[in-house]
């Protein structure tokens, strides 16, 4: 963690700057928006024990059933799709897949990003200079246009998927790293540590790691909404997971047609969406704001 | 001058190894024979795929070959459209051009002074407004934004066209979906690099002097702001091409977005690979195009390098 104490950063601020927020009120927006995506995480995980119908149930006759408040019934309180599969149901076991390639997928983007990273910025010399352009060219590389290339050309599984979403985003942790690893590098602890003859693979993956955990966490944290968003899109346009595994991009993808009729089938998984990505989102602000001293004055 | 020629040599070391991971992965991940003709496929038919595809030969040499044509801006024949890939991508890009144009010019205008009222004002309610919007605005799929515009604006309502670019109305929804995320994002790092440059000596100086404070901001810390800006333009640039797959999807935009949806539903892989790389390439230039306007832009950079 950066050294400079929050009071000495305000004594050189700019007139315009208040008084730094308490860090209590950061510790409680830690709370505010880590308890209810608990909950959710918690609701997906146990959903097969849960008094809910059968995600994959087709009931022709019940297609298309408004939710409770639009003159639906209990029996499906968020309504059905098209072919009459119960929508919250649905919904809830597509919060295991969300979670599953969020974090999946940002586990397995983060371990090879964050060593090569390390690696890069303590050896500096052509160690560096190589993995430096790899992140450049993997960053030059459209996302999403990456993916679809791979998914098209491989088969579409969670593994895949998970393999897909890792190339995406190791580059960001090895860039973020790889500065602060620099920045760290030179100072005394770690002069002291290798005067002490602590072997190299121990001052990087212990105490250089350590030090760069708090970046990592919430550059983590911020990415695990940016998976599910990218995942979302793959499923939309028909590159996602295939049934029965349920996407909420794929359920949105199929209400698109039915958008004039029954509006529900597109818009919840779309509220589904943004409703965890933006929690995620809160909370990894709020992470930053706690972890990160050099940003507690804005 | 020698500054400019690094950049140039290092953007065409990132385009060669774009180039070359984007060759590896459509390669290395299956057998586009297969996936052409079916998993019920002879071998014989199979082999008559591969040599006209020239798979057959090795992949040292079917890279050369590859990177060869590339130098001569040749991208290959679409397996399904059965013209020139380049033709192809090039009547579908002015589109695509003009939609990301327009967004990141929505997203600038509006997301720059945005960003400074609220550095300016920290922790007022103005401040508050704008970071949940922005924070909201990267946290919602572009194409359900597209859906529901379309569903309320254009369905419900009529007001707009909803989909298509035959008239100037029907650019609206599809520029301002578009410009969510880089709006956010410029909003964001405006806010930030704004409050750097306002802890400045020189914003105390200038305010020691008499000078106002609307002046301080707007003329003098506005300036400092440029270059994060500005990098993240060129980011966000090369993005856009890509992020506009779904938004184009959503509104029958007839640019490289709907282009590589469908060259992914028929499984065109020349196509795929052709648009990967002019994606690609353009990400490059614009971001080689910001590294040269540093200097441009800041003079201490220039003082520095000399």
């Amino acid at each position: 963690m950066s050294a400079i104490p929050a009071d000495v950063a305000v004594a050189g601020a700019a007139p315009a700057t208040r008084p730094v927020a308490p860090r209590r009120r950061d510790r409680r927006s830690i709370l505010v928006f880590g308890i209810p995506l608990g909950v959710l995480i918690l609701v997906s995980l146990v959903a097969s024990w849960l008094p809910l119908p059968d995600p994959n149930r087709q009931m022709l006759r019940d297609s298309k059933l408004p939710p409770l408040l639009f003159g639906g019934s209990w029996d499906h309180p968020l309504g059905t799709d098209l072919l009459g599969r119960d929508m919250l149901s649905r919904l809830v076991h597509g919060g295991q897949l969300a979670l599953i390639l969020g974090i999946g997928g940002t586990l397995a983007g983060l371990l090879p990003g964050v060593t090569l990273g390390l690696i890069g910025g303590y050896r500096r010399g052509w160690v560096d200079a190589a993995i430096s352009r790899v992140v450049e060219a993997q960053l030059a590389l459209p996302g999403i246009m990456l993916a679809i290339a791979i998914l098209v050309s491989s088969g579409r599984s969670v593994t895949v998927i998970i393999v897909v979403l890792s190339l995406l985003s190791w580059a960001q942790y090895a860039r973020i790293v790889r500065a602060e690893t620099i920045a760290l590098r030179d100072r005394t602890f770690v002069l002291a540590l290798r005067a002490a003859g602590v072997p190299t693979r121990r001052i990087i993956f212990r105490h250089l790691l350590a030090n760069t955990a708090g970046s990592i966490s919430v550059l983590a944290a911020l990415q695990v909404g940016g998976m599910i968003l990218i995942e979302s899109s793959l499923s939309f346009l028909g590159l996602g997971v295939v049934a029965p595994d349920i996407s909420w991009g794929a359920m949105l993808a199929g209400g698109r047609d039915q958008i004039t009729q029954a509006w529900w089938i597109a818009t919840l998984p779309g509220v589904a969406i943004s409703l965890v990505v933006l929690l995620t989102n809160l909370f990894a602000d709020a992470l930053r704001r706690a972890y990160d001293p050099r940003q507690r004055t804005y | 001058m020698s500054r400019a020629a690094a950049h140039i040599g290092r953007a065409l070391a990132t385009l060669w190894l774009a180039v070359t991971a984007a060759f590896l992965l459509t390669r290395v991940s299956g057998d586009p024979a297969v996936r052409i003709a079916g998993e019920l496929a002879t071998d014989d038919i199979l082999d008559g795929i591969r040599h006209q595809l020239g798979t057959d030969r090795p992949l040292i040499v079917q890279y050369f070959d590859y990177l060869w044509h590339l130098i001569r801006f040749d991208l290959g024949k679409s397996l399904t459209y059965h013209t020139d890939n380049l033709e192809l991508i090039g009547s579908r890009l002015p589109a695509s051009l003009a939609l990301a144009v327009g967004a990141m010019a929505v997203a600038i205008v509006v997301g720059v002074p945005l960003g400074v009222i609220s550095a300016a004002r920290v922790g007022s309610l103005i401040d508050r407004v704008v970071s949940v919007i922005s924070l909201i605005g990267q946290s919602v799929p572009l194409f359900w934004v597209g859906l529901m515009a379309i569903m309320f604006l254009a369905v419900r309502w009529g007001m707009l066209p909803a989909g298509g670019n035959e008239s100037l109305t029907a650019y609206i929804l599809p520029t301002l979906t578009l410009a969510t995320i880089p709006l956010a994002q410029i909003t964001r790092l405006t806010r930030s690099s704004m409050g750097e440059a306002l802890s400045g000596g020189f914003i105390s100086a200038g305010l020691a002097r008499g000078l106002s404070r609307t002046r301080m901001i707007w003329n003098h810390a506005l300036r400092h702001t440029a270059l994060p800006v500005l990098t993240v333009i060129a980011l966000q640039a090369g993005m856009l091409l890509s992020g506009s797959v779904t938004v184009e999807v959503v509104y029958s935009w007839p640019g490289m977005g709907r282009l590589i949806a469908s060259a992914v539903e028929l499984r065109d892989f020349t196509l795929v690979q052709g648009l990967v790389v002019v994606a690609a390439l353009v990400f490059v230039v614009a971001n080689l195009a910001v590294d040269l306007l540093y200097p441009v832009i800041d003079p201490r950079l220039r003082r520095s390098r000399s």
